[in-house]
C-alpha cells in the first residue's frame, strides 16, 4: 500500500483525537450532591481558614493565574488598592509577575502604577501568604497580614489586623468539569474586613494612615474568558455588619449559570455563607469610552439559616475604567472589530450608594452608606446586556421538591 | 484543480464532517458542571440533629431506563425475631425485565429459621407518593414521616404490622441525591436514611400464631437512575449496633471514569442525637486486606476491614473480621455455573458483579472529646463489587481528604505527573 493512502485515515484519526483531548473536561462526568452546599453553622465558620488557603497555588500548565489583592479605605480620604498578581495575565508572554500599587488621594488624584518583574524573582511558600517580589513583600497569616510595597517614589507600608475570620466556599475552589480533568477557579479571603494602619508615599507627601481594609486572594488553573462571562463583586462596611460578595456568570458551556457567593459578618464574627442569592441588574448605562455598558442598579435578596436579607446598589461614581483589550496594547479599531464580533473584556470599578435590610435570626438591621464594588466582563460582546432570566443557579437540581 | 489540491480538499472536507458528527453526537455531554469543592464538610452536630424533611422519604421518579427505587426495613427484636422488609422497584432481580416490582419479606424465628418471600406486583400497582413516605402495592401499605413509620404487609399466612419510631433524627447529605453527569444528562444515586435507629413494636404473624414484637430498627431509601456499572467499581457498607451506639459505615470505590475517587461515609449516632458524620476533609483511612476466593470461585472478598477515622471531637478504630459469608449472589451464571471454565474465561476480561454479606465481628474503640470506650460485637457487612474483573482488587483510589485541611484535585490529578 502506498504510504499517501494511509494519510487520509491518519489525518481523520488525529482529528478525532485533537476532538477528545480538547473536549475531554467536559465530557468526563462529575459528582455533585444536591442541596449539599449548605451555610455551615456560625461556629464552622467562625473556624476561620488555615493559612495554606493564602498560600500559592501554584499550578502546572499554561492556564495557571494567581493574585493576592488588599485594599484599603482611610479616616483622612486616601485610599489605596494593592498587591500582587501571577503571571501578569493582562500579557500575552506571561513571562512577568506584577506588582500593582494604586493610591487615590483625598482631593481627588489617583495614582496607579503597575510594574512587571520576571517571574522567576517571585518567591512565595505555599504553606501560607509568604511573598516576595524584587524587595516588594507581603506576608502574613490570621489575624495580621503586613504590605510593604514601593515603586519609584510610590510606597504602601500597611498592617491589616483582621476584624473578621477568614472565609471560603469549601476549600475556596469551584470546579468546572470533572475530578478526572480539573478546571478550577479559588476564591479566599482571608481578611473579609481589617483594621488597616502605616503609611502612604506618593510624590511630594508621605502620609500616616488608619482606616478599614479587606484582602483577598484568587487562583485558578483554567483560561477564565472561556468559562466566565462576567461578574460582579463588591462588599459592604458597616459598623455593625460586613457583606462580602461575587455573584459570577458562566458561559453558556457551563450552563449558563450564576455562582452568587455572599458571606455576612455582624461585629466580629461571621453569621451566615450562602450561594443562592438571586441578583437583578438594570438601568444600563455605556461607559465614557463606548466599549461596554455596565449596570448602574443591582438589587440582591437572599435567605439562608434563619437570615434573610435584601440589598439595593446605585451607582454613584466610576471610580476604574478599564478597556482589557486596550490595556493589552491592541489598537482601537481593532478592538472594536474583536469587541463587535467576539468579546470586549472591561473592568469598571464604582463607588455606589447602598441600602441593606437585614432579619438576622430575629434581629432587625436597616443599613445605608457608600461601597465598593466591581464589574468585570470577560466574554460578553461590545454593548451587550445580559439577561438576567438566562441564568440558573450553579447547583444541581434534580428532585421535584429541590429548593 | 490538482489531484494533490483535490486531496488536500476531499481530507479536510472529510475531517470537518468528522468534527460536525462528533460534535453532534457529544453535543448534550458537553455542558461542564460546576461544583464547590471541600463544601461537602461535616455537619455541626447542630445542623446535623436538624432531621430530614418528609419529601426525602418520597418516591423520586425519574424519566429514563435506569430508574430505580426501595424503600428498607429491618428490625431486631428482643425475643430473637429478625425481620427484613423491601418494597422496590423495578424488581431489580431481573434488570432486564423491567415489568414487575416485588415486596421481599423476611421473618427469622427465634429458633434460627428462616423465611423469605419475594412478591412480585405489576409494575403499575405500585402507588407511591412523592411528598411523604406513602407506598402501597396490593393493599400492602408503608407510611409514615419522622418520627413515626407504619408497615402494614402480608403475604399468605404471614402478616408484619409494626411501627418504627424514631429513637434519632433522619439523616442524608443534601436531599441525599448524588447527582453523576452534567446538568442536562443527570444521572442520580440517592440514599436517605429517614431512620438511623428505631424502636420497633408491632405483632408478626405467620404459622397461625401472632406474636407481640418489640426490639431495635432501621429505615432507609434509595433511589436513583444511575447506570452504577459506570460510575461505581465497588463499595463496602455496614451498619453496627451496641447499646446505645448505632455506626453505619460505607466507602465506594469509583471507576476510572471518576479518577477512582474513593466516597467514604460515615454516621454515629449515640442515645438519641446523631453524634458525628464524616465529610470532606475528615481523617479517614481505610484498609482492606487479606482477600480470598470465596467458596464458589466467583470473586474475592476481604476479611479484615480496618477504618481509622477523626472528625471534630471524634475519632476511632473500627476493626472488621469476617467470619463467616451469608450471602453470596453473583450475576454471571448466565455462563455456566459459578467457578466454572467459562465464567473464569469470562472472568478475565469482563467485570464479573457479585455481592457479599458477612457475618462480622466488630471492635470499635471510640473517643469522644477525650473519653475513650471499646464496643465489640458481631453485625452483618456487605461487599459489592460492580465493575472489577474476577479476583480484582480494587485500586487504591483517592478521597478528597488532604491533611493539611484543604483539598486541592488539581495538585492530586496533575501535580506529582509533571
Amino acid at each position: 500500500m502506498k504510504p499517501s493512502k494511509l494519510l487520509l485515515p491518519a489525518s481523520a484519526a488525529l482529528t478525532a483525537l485533537a476532538y477528545r483531548r480538547a473536549v475531554r473536561s467536559r465530557l468526563a462526568p462529575a459528582i455533585r450532591i444536591e442541596e449539599g452546599v449548605r451555610s455551615r453553622h456560625p461556629q464552622d465558620l467562625g473556624r476561620g481558614l488555615p493559612d495554606r488557603a493564602d498560600g500559592t497555588h501554584r499550578y502546572p500548565g499554561r492556564g495557571y493565574f494567581e493574585w493576592w489583592y488588599f485594599d484599603a479605605y482611610f479616616e483622612d480620604g486616601h485610599a489605596c488598592v494593592a498587591g500582587i498578581l501571577d503571571p501578569d495575565i493582562y500579557r500575552l508572554s506571561r513571562r512577568s509577575s506584577q506588582v500593582f500599587l494604586n493610591l487615590y488621594t483625598p482631593d481627588g488624584r489617583s495614582f496607579h502604577n503597575f510594574v512587571d518583574i520576571p517571574r522567576e524573582k517571585l518567591k512565595a511558600s505555599p504553606e501560607g501568604c509568604r511573598l516576595e517580589l524584587e524587595g516588594n513583600t507581603i506576608r502574613g497569616g490570621y489575624p495580621e497580614w503586613e504590605v510593604d510595597l514601593e515603586h519609584r517614589g510610590f510606597a504602601a507600608h500597611l498592617r491589616f489586623r483582621s476584624e473578621l475570620p477568614g472565609w471560603a466556599l469549601g476549600s475556596g475552589e469551584l470546579l468546572f468539569g470533572s475530578l478526572e480533568y480539573p478546571r478550577v477557579f479559588g476564591w479566599a479571603v482571608p481578611q473579609p474586613r481589617a483594621e488597616v494602619s502605616g503609611w502612604l508615599a506618593y510624590p511630594g507627601a508621605r502620609v500616616e494612615v488608619k482606616g478599614t481594609g479587606y484582602h483577598d486572594h484568587n487562583w485558578g488553573n483554567l483560561a477564565m474568558p472561556l468559562y466566565f462571562s462576567h461578574w460582579h463583586w463588591g462588599r459592604v462596611f458597616h459598623p455593625q455588619a460586613t457583606l462580602v460578595f461575587a455573584d459570577i456568570a458562566t458561559r453558556r458551556r457551563c450552563g449558563p449559570v450564576r455562582i452568587p457567593l455572599l458571606l455576612l459578618g455582624l461585629e466580629g464574627s461571621l453569621e451566615m455563607e450562602t450561594c443562592r442569592a438571586e441578583w437583578s441588574y438594570s438601568d444600563y448605562r455605556s461607559d465614557p469610552q463606548g466599549a461596554q455598558v455596565y449596570p448602574t442598579r443591582m438589587a440582591c435578596r437572599f435567605e439562608e439559616r434563619d437570615v434573610l436579607g435584601e440589598l439595593e446598589f446605585q451607582v454613584l461614581k466610576e471610580l476604574e475604567v478599564n478597556d482589557l483589550l486596550a490595556h493589552a496594547g491592541l489598537p482601537l479599531p481593532l478592538c472594536r472589530v474583536l469587541g463587535a464580533a467576539l468579546a470586549r473584556p472591561c473592568y469598571y470599578r464604582f463607588l455606589s450608594g447602598y441600602r441593606a435590610s437585614l432579619d438576622v435570626r430575629g434581629r432587625r438591621l436597616e443599613l445605608e452608606g457608600e461601597a465598593v464594588q466591581e464589574y468585570m466582563i470577560m466574554a460578553l460582546r461590545g454593548g451587550r446586556v445580559p439577561q438576567d432570566q438566562a441564568y440558573r443557579n450553579f447547583l444541581p437540581r434534580v428532585s421535584p421538591h429541590a429548593g | 484543480m490538482s489531484p494533490v489540491n483535490r486531496k488536500l480538499l476531499w481530507g479536510s472536507g472529510g475531517n470537518a464532517l468528522l468534527l460536525g458528527g462528533l460534535h453532534r453526537l457529544h453535543r448534550d455531554r458537553l455542558q461542564t458542571p460546576v461544583f464547590p469543592l471541600g463544601s461537602m464538610q461535616a455537619r455541626h452536630p447542630h445542623d446535623l440533629n436538624a432531621g430530614i424533611p418528609p419529601h426525602f422519604d418520597g418516591a423520586h421518579p425519574s424519566p429514563g431506563n435506569f430508574y430505580f427505587e426501595w424503600w428498607y426495613f429491618d428490625a431486631e427484636m428482643e425475643d430473637g425475631h429478625k425481620v427484613v422488609c423491601v418494597v422496590q422497584r423495578p424488581d431489580l432481580r431481573y434488570p432486564l425485565k423491567r415489568r414487575d416490582c416485588v415486596m421481599m419479606l423476611y421473618i427469622q424465628t427465634p429458633q434460627g429459621e428462616g423465611m423469605r418471600h419475594y412478591v412480585p406486583f405489576p409494575l403499575g400497582d405500585l402507588e407511591a407518593a412523592t411528598a411523604t413516605c406513602d407506598v402501597r402495592v396490593g393493599g400492602n401499605r408503608i407510611r409514615g414521616e419522622y418520627p413515626l413509620w407504619e408497615l402494614r404487609l402480608g403475604y399468605r399466612d404471614i402478616r408484619i404490622e409494626l411501627d418504627f419510631r424514631n429513637l434519632t433524627p433522619g439523616w442524608a447529605r443534601g436531599t441525599g441525591s448524588v447527582v453523576y453527569g452534567n446538568d442536562r444528562r443527570p444521572e442520580v444515586l440517592g440514599w436517605v436514611v429517614p431512620q438511623p435507629r428505631a424502636r420497633v413494636e408491632g405483632t408478626l404473624s405467620y404459622g397461625g400464631v401472632d406474636h407481640r414484637v418489640r426490639g431495635l430498627g432501621y429505615h432507609d431509601h434509595n433511589f436513583g437512575s444511575v447506570i452504577l456499572f459506570k460510575y461505581v467499581k465497588c463499595w463496602h457498607w455496614g451498619r453496627l449496633v451496641s447499646g446505645d451506639l448505632t455506626l453505619i459505615y460505607a466507602d465506594v470505590t469509583h471507576t476510572r471514569l471518576m479518577g477512582n475517587l474513593r466516597v467514604p461515609c460515615l454516621l454515629i449516632a449515640r442515645g438519641d442525637r446523631l453524634l458525628v458524620e464524616v465529610g470532606e476533609g475528615t481523617e479517614w483511612e481505610m484498609l482492606a486486606e487479606d482477600y480470598v476466593p470465596d467458596e464458589q470461585g466467583v470473586q474475592v472478598y476481604p476479611r479484615h476491614v480496618s477504618i481509622r477515622f477523626r472528625e471534630r471531637e471524634v475519632s476511632g478504630l473500627l476493626d472488621l473480621r469476617v467470619r463467616r459469608v451469608w450471602e453470596i449472589k453473583e450475576t454471571m451464571s448466565v455462563l455456566g455455573k459459578p467457578g466454572g471454565r467459562l465464567q473464569k474465561a469470562a472472568g478475565r476480561f469482563l467485570p464479573t458483579p457479585c455481592y457479599y454479606r458477612f457475618i462480622t465481628d466488630f471492635r470499635l474503640d471510640l473517643d469522644v472529646a477525650g473519653e475513650s470506650k471499646a464496643y465489640t460485637g458481631d453485625t452483618i457487612t456487605e461487599y459489592m463489587i460492580l465493575s472489577l474483573r474476577r479476583g480484582q482488587l480494587p485500586p487504591q483510589g483517592y478521597h478528597l481528604y488532604d491533611p493539611a485541611g484543604l483539598p486541592s484535585v488539581v495538585w492530586r490529578r496533575w501535580g506529582e505527573r509533571r
